[in-house]
């Protein structure tokens, strides 16, 4: 029971970092806090929900194909909003970030309530993942195993990506500063609309590959923002392995928590973070005796 | 043959502060001309302004190899080949030498997307024949936190001499260094700006160093052109001393 609510941790851990690190990415170039990053994975949820009775329902074909789709689609949407909304409030306040952000978030959801409506959608399981896999007395989901070891070819291609590519270098120059970016004559905006584009598809993969683990509403948007807020706080703004760490430590103790604390299992996640932001305030401070 | 750079009535102010109040500024091609004063003339400013660090921000009309560059940010005067470094190094602090000197290489290089190693490996050995030339090869696997203050300053200019500019920016190039280390840095720096034909506008308060280096000296005070000529002219120049050394001395 134990190791299968560490594997169903491990899945949700996961997810989280599929967003969170789409998220922290965007931030760390940005500096744009987006709220609308739920509502990416949102659409990436109902677009699969869309495509896989149109490709191969029930097959592990159709649905990584409807998967991919979407996290393009969204992928596509991500750049619109960046070159539409976002692109005018790099370097504005907080707030008004915040407020734009926001309002994009409410916007989307009453589109998605227009075509989807407000009930719940179900994806179905592909055939080849439904089941479970039978380790000593504990059984496996094979659907959990299977998207975490998506999730790590996804974490693996990000690791070639920005460390061995020349869009990396520039990623993680930008990164750690975009005024001397700007100053080798690149331009800025490339780069800006570039990351959101990457994010967005993160964040659409993610919607994508959970669509079938539960239902799927116009609330979700809001429902996984707030964890993958957390995870991005734990792991540090802008670090990407940070967000993985974090995102692992937060699905594991959540599914936990479910285990042993039910009552206490989203407080516990809450608890972590502000431990770690009161640690890292503390390191940052200095202890004094 | 027209002027390299020819700044017109550039001002600047913040607030009621006024930094820059029109200065005029000729720059030859191949001409290494320093810009000296006490603190606050307003010299970082009007770099600040060439370099397209205050783009849209400040008065004046500047044209650079002939055209309007006025308002331009910084990486389209990049792009054009204006080149700068700062008082405080700006590297990427937590990339490493060989990867700092690469991320410098890649405007030029083009197809950013491209996932050919090939290119890349041409670039990684483009990375250290400059690494090499300032003085950086040993240090090219070392993440740019650790590397001293110095070896920063030699980064920063080598990352800029990878963008291939025709008119370097220099602010204080050679700030909180010892003077072995000033010394072998300038030398260096002037090495290469001769070696590429590279127009050179620095900002400097070692005066053995501007002397040694400088064809023409520009004297500002109080966001002002206050002298202008060559060294033996500023040298003997006695209203200079006095508003350089303070009236006192």
């Amino acid at each position: 029971m134990l190791a299968v609510q560490v594997v169903n941790g491990l899945m949700e851990g996961m997810m989280l970092f599929l967003i969170a690190s789409g998220l922290t990415l965007i931030f760390g170039v940005s500096r744009i806090i987006n709220f609308a990053h739920g509502s990416l994975y949102m659409i990436g949820a109902f677009l699969t929900y869309q495509l896989v009775p149109m490709l191969s329902d029930g097959t592990l074909v159709g649905f990584i194909g409807a998967v991919l789709l979407s996290a393009i689609a969204v992928a596509a949407l991500g750049g619109i909003f960046e070159i539409l909304v976002l692109r005018r409030i790099y370097g504005s306040e907080e707030l008004m970030q915040l407020i734009i952000t926001v309002a994009l978030v409410l916007i989307i959801r009453d589109i998605v309530k227009l075509i989807w409506g407000r009930n719940d959608v179900l994806v179905s399981m592909p055939a080849e993942l439904s089941g479970a896999l039978k380790v000593a007395d504990a059984y496996f989901p094979i659907f959990q195993l299977a998207i975490f070891g998506a999730g790590l070819m996804v974490i693996a291609v990000m690791i070639l990506v920005i460390k061995f590519t020349r869009a990396g270098i520039l990623l993680r120059a930008a990164t750690d500063d975009r005024g001397m970016v700007a100053l080798l004559g690149i331009n800025q905006q490339t780069i800006f609309t570039s990351v959101f584009v990457a994010g967005s598809f993160l964040a659409g993969l993610a919607g994508g590959l959970a669509a079938p683990f539960g239902n799927i509403n116009y609330m979700l948007d809001t429902t996984i923002i707030v964890g993958a807020f957390i995870v991005v706080v734990i792991g540090g703004l802008g670090n990407l392995y940070g967000a993985l760490a974090g995102a692992l430590a937060v699905g594991v103790l959540k599914s936990m928590g479910v285990l042993y604390y039910p009552r206490l299992s989203m407080v516990l996640i809450f608890l972590i973070m502000a431990a770690v932001l009161v640690a890292r305030s503390l390191g940052r401070a200095g202890v004094t005796r | 043959m027209p002027p390299l750079l020819e700044a017109r009535n550039i001002s600047k102010a913040f607030g009621r502060f006024v930094a820059v109040a029109g200065v005029d500024l000729v720059i030859r091609k191949g001409e290494r001309r320093a810009l000296i004063g006490p603190n606050g003339a307003g010299k970082s400013t009007l770099l600040s302004i060439l370099g397209g660090q205050q783009a849209g921000g400040a008065g004046g009309q500047v044209r650079f190899d002939g055209d309007d560059v006025s308002g331009l940010q910084p990486e389209d005067l990049a792009r054009r080949g204006v080149g700068r470094t700062f008082q405080i190094s700006r590297t990427f602090r937590k990339m490493t030498v060989a990867e700092n000197m690469l991320a410098s290489l890649l405007p030029r290089a083009g197809l950013i997307y491209s996932l050919s190693t090939q290119r890349l490996n041409i670039l990684r050995e483009q990375a250290d024949a400059i690494l090499t030339e300032v003085g950086l090869a040993r240090r090219s696997g070392t993440i740019v936190d650790e590397i001293s203050h110095g070896d920063r300053k030699r980064l920063e200019f080598g990352m800029v001499l990878a963008t291939r500019p025709r008119l370097l920016l220099l602010d204080e190039p050679a700030a909180g260094m010892g003077l072995q280390e000033r010394q072998e840095l300038m030398a260096m720096m002037l090495d290469q700006v001769t070696r590429n034909g590279i127009t050179l506008i620095f900002v400097e308060h070692d005066i053995d160093i501007v002397f040694r280096i400088a064809d023409v000296i520009t004297v500002m005070a109080r966001g002002r052109v206050f002298a202008e000529g060559n060294p033996q002219e500023i040298a003997s120049n006695k209203d200079v001393q006095d508003i350089y050394l303070g009236s006192g001395h």
